[in-house]
């Protein structure tokens, strides 16, 4: 007996309802774990194969960030409100949550340049570019939290039950930058200007968010918008669950987190329709 | 009875498909963004069958049908949309008009090797290029000595993929392909390269996937098109010039498009000219090309003006290519046979029995020199051409013939 065929119908015209497109997605980021555990597997590697410090570098960028903020404190260069934790402490998983971020914006488009060539050639679910960033973010934070845990253990910092929270702290970081990237990667790999334009802009935005300093809290627009910020929430509630402190904007952080959920679905759809529109005018 | 009926069923309908291309890159990726837009708008049907400025047709209304176990050729100068039809086929990029519907696995010989990263080993690139191939943890596991085995650089799987040479990566890379097991399969032009000894192993694969698979090859290998092809479409610019069963005359056509019917001439030392060139009587500066049935004589006179008086005759040469330009045959002479006295005007007429080229085109080549292989004074390329008829067709180059008889023994 032969078992059914996979059938496969291409058209000029999206034929397919949004939600099967949708579900198409769903289906292909979860059959094409392998793969995208390969992609993941094959960049770290090359990597770290490649170099004397191996997996030092995935911490150096965050620590000497913190070291420079460390050293501007310290000398008085800038004057920072208290933070109610250990400065290092402080800087670091700040780091480390604006590292996720950005990893995870970038992911997806970083991950498709390795392919690129590939792309117009072999037909691969695209899905596992998706999962193979985020596998390399978490490798990353792997690594980053070893480092952690020494500094909690050097500041005796106290930690509480809430650090079984991490995964949920986590998992709304990268959710919230694999769908901000997700929706740029088609504009993306269009045009190199996204790419290049990413860097300073979330330069920019780690001095509105509450990475390396406490937002001041003003009573005017400018405090409004800091407090709005949705990476606010993000990054204070990621850095209070690994040092045991209250969450802050609760329900706020709870919609952001419905917010990405659906802005993931979204992009996946918008990702899925354009990716032969963009495959057309890459190349390779 | 039950199995022919399955191994009949139809894998690939492509139906008249269309796919525009921009020939200006920022215009293109301007096309893009607002196909973007266009796309994520619901119900907005984009005008896709009309150009917009800088757009030309890739690919203009191409249909067939393949069943399993068939496999069509596509044929046609560069750049006439072969790849690009293969690309929508393969569902990379979406058609502007028509559709296409696959059923089965759909496996790619496109690039080989993709996915592979230098710094990391063969043995590692393997599971990289598998995982991209499609092929599940288990599958790569199962098959890995198989496909290294197949590969045959057992001694440097766990050597990096940078330190191997371009033969030894295609090798591997084609070693993974190839236990693919698709239903419809879509070769590139890829199996060109390594030594000849892989290349030959590539072919016996294929012909031992053929039978399960639906196949669509692009190639400008003539002899493989026409030994492994049923269907063969011969493109220009987009469109068809040809499609059908006839894979040789689609061949035929698909040379004819390089037929300059110009001699051209290699050296000379400007002592000798050639004049008309005859073969069986018909002057081939005059006449179509000329018709020699098969196993009829074949004369071929070429008329040669010395401009000075020559002491010593020279040893005029013909040989016969074939129309890929692959010399086929050397016309060998008795040169005591020719006359000893010439003049400034002369002509050399060759004759050869019971011709056993088989059928095709065939053009002549000439060479005179002063010497045996020494000395040139003339070589001129293509000075005439022939067609060998004959009711069947054949693709080696010569059918010889040949009595049999079958006895007791």
């Amino acid at each position: 007996m032969k078992e059914t065929k996979h059938v496969r119908i291409y058209t000029p015209n999206v034929d397919n309802s949004i939600f099967s497109i949708f579900f198409e997605g769903l289906k292909n980021l979860y059959s094409s774990h392998f793969l995208a555990y390969q992609i993941a597997k094959r960049d770290i590697s090359a990597q770290y194969r490649q170099s004397f410090l191996g997996l030092l570098w995935s911490v150096i960028l965050p620590l000497s960030t913190a070291a420079v903020w460390i050293f501007m404190k310290n000398s008085n260069t800038v004057s920072l409100s208290d933070t109610g934790i250990y400065y290092p402490v402080f800087v670091f998983t700040g780091t480390m949550a604006w590292a996720i971020l950005t990893e995870t914006i970038m992911g997806t488009i970083n991950v498709t340049q390795t392919m690129r060539s590939t792309l117009s050639k072999i037909n691969f679910p695209k899905e596992a570019l998706i999962t193979a960033g985020i596998y390399k973010t978490l490798f990353n934070v792997f690594i980053k939290l070893i480092i952690l845990a020494i500094l909690l253990i050097v500041f005796k910092q106290d930690i509480s039950w809430s650090i079984s929270l991490f995964p949920i702290a986590l998992f709304m970081m990268i959710l919230f930058g694999t769908s901000i990237g997700l929706l740029i990667t088609p504009i993306g790999l269009l045009y190199g200007d996204v790419g290049k334009l990413m860097t300073p802009f979330m330069q920019v935005l780690m001095y509105f968010s509450p990475v390396v300093f406490v937002l001041p809290t003003y009573d005017n627009a400018i405090g409004r918008i800091l407090y709005y910020n949705p990476l606010t929430p993000l990054v204070n509630n990621f850095r209070n669950i690994l040092v045991g402190q209250n969450f802050e904007q609760v329900s706020y952080y709870i919609s952001i987190g419905l917010g990405s959920l659906l802005l993931f679905c979204i992009a996946l759809i918008f990702y899925k329709i354009t990716i032969p529109i963009i495959t057309e005018r890459i190349g390779g | 009875m039950e199995d022919k009926r399955i191994s009949r069923e139809t894998l690939v309908e492509v139906n008249n498909i269309s796919k525009k291309f921009c020939k200006d890159l920022k215009t293109s990726l301007y096309y893009g963004l607002l196909d973007t837009m266009k796309s994520i708008v619901p119900f907005s049907k984009s005008e896709n069958n009309t150009l917009r400025a800088k757009e030309f047709w890739a690919v203009r209304d191409i249909s067939f049908t393949l069943r399993r176990g068939e496999c069509i050729g596509l044929i046609g100068h560069n750049g006439a949309g072969k790849s690009t039809l293969l690309k929508i086929i393969n569902g990379l990029i979406n058609p502007d008009e028509g559709r296409v519907v696959l059923t089965g696995k759909v496996g790619a010989l496109i690039e080989l090797g993709a996915g592979f990263n230098p710094i990391l080993t063969g043995r590692e690139n393997i599971y990289n290029n598998a995982a991209v191939l499609g092929f599940s943890r288990n599958e790569v596991d199962e098959k890995i000595a198989s496909i290294i085995a197949f590969s045959e650089i057992e001694d440097f799987i766990d050597s990096p993929v940078q330190n191997y040479s371009s033969g030894m990566k295609v090798r591997l890379g084609f070693a993974v392909a190839a236990h693919m097991e698709p239903d419809v399969l879509i070769v590139d032009e890829v199996l060109a390269v390594g030594d000849l000894g892989f290349v030959l192993k590539c072919f016996q694969q294929i012909d031992e996937i053929l039978p399960n698979t639906a196949m669509i090859f692009v190639s400008h290998n003539m002899p493989m098109v026409s030994r492994i092809c049923n269907q063969i479409i011969l493109m220009d610019h987009g469109v068809v010039q040809y499609q059908g069963n006839d894979v040789s005359k689609g061949i035929d056509m698909y040379y004819s498009t390089f037929n300059t019917g110009d001699k051209s001439i290699v050296f000379t030392d400007d002592s000798t000219e050639v004049g008309h060139v005859h073969i069986n009587g018909l002057d081939t500066d005059q006449s179509d090309i000329v018709s020699v049935n098969w196993l009829d004589d074949l004369h071929v006179s070429v008329d040669l003006n010395f401009k000075t008086k020559r002491d010593k005759l020279p040893i005029v040469n013909l040989s016969i290519f074939d129309k890929e330009y692959r010399g086929v045959a050397v016309l060998q002479t008795d040169e005591r046979a020719v006359s000893e006295t010439i003049g400034t005007k002369t002509r050399f007429t060759f004759t050869h029995r019971e011709l056993q080229l088989s059928k095709g085109m065939y053009s002549i080549n000439l060479s005179i020199t002063e010497k045996k292989n020494a000395s040139p004074i003339l070589r001129v390329n293509d000075i005439a051409k022939f067609q060998v008829s004959y009711k069947e067709e054949v693709w080696p180059p010569f059918m010889l013939k040949t009595n049999l008889k079958v006895e007791n023994v």
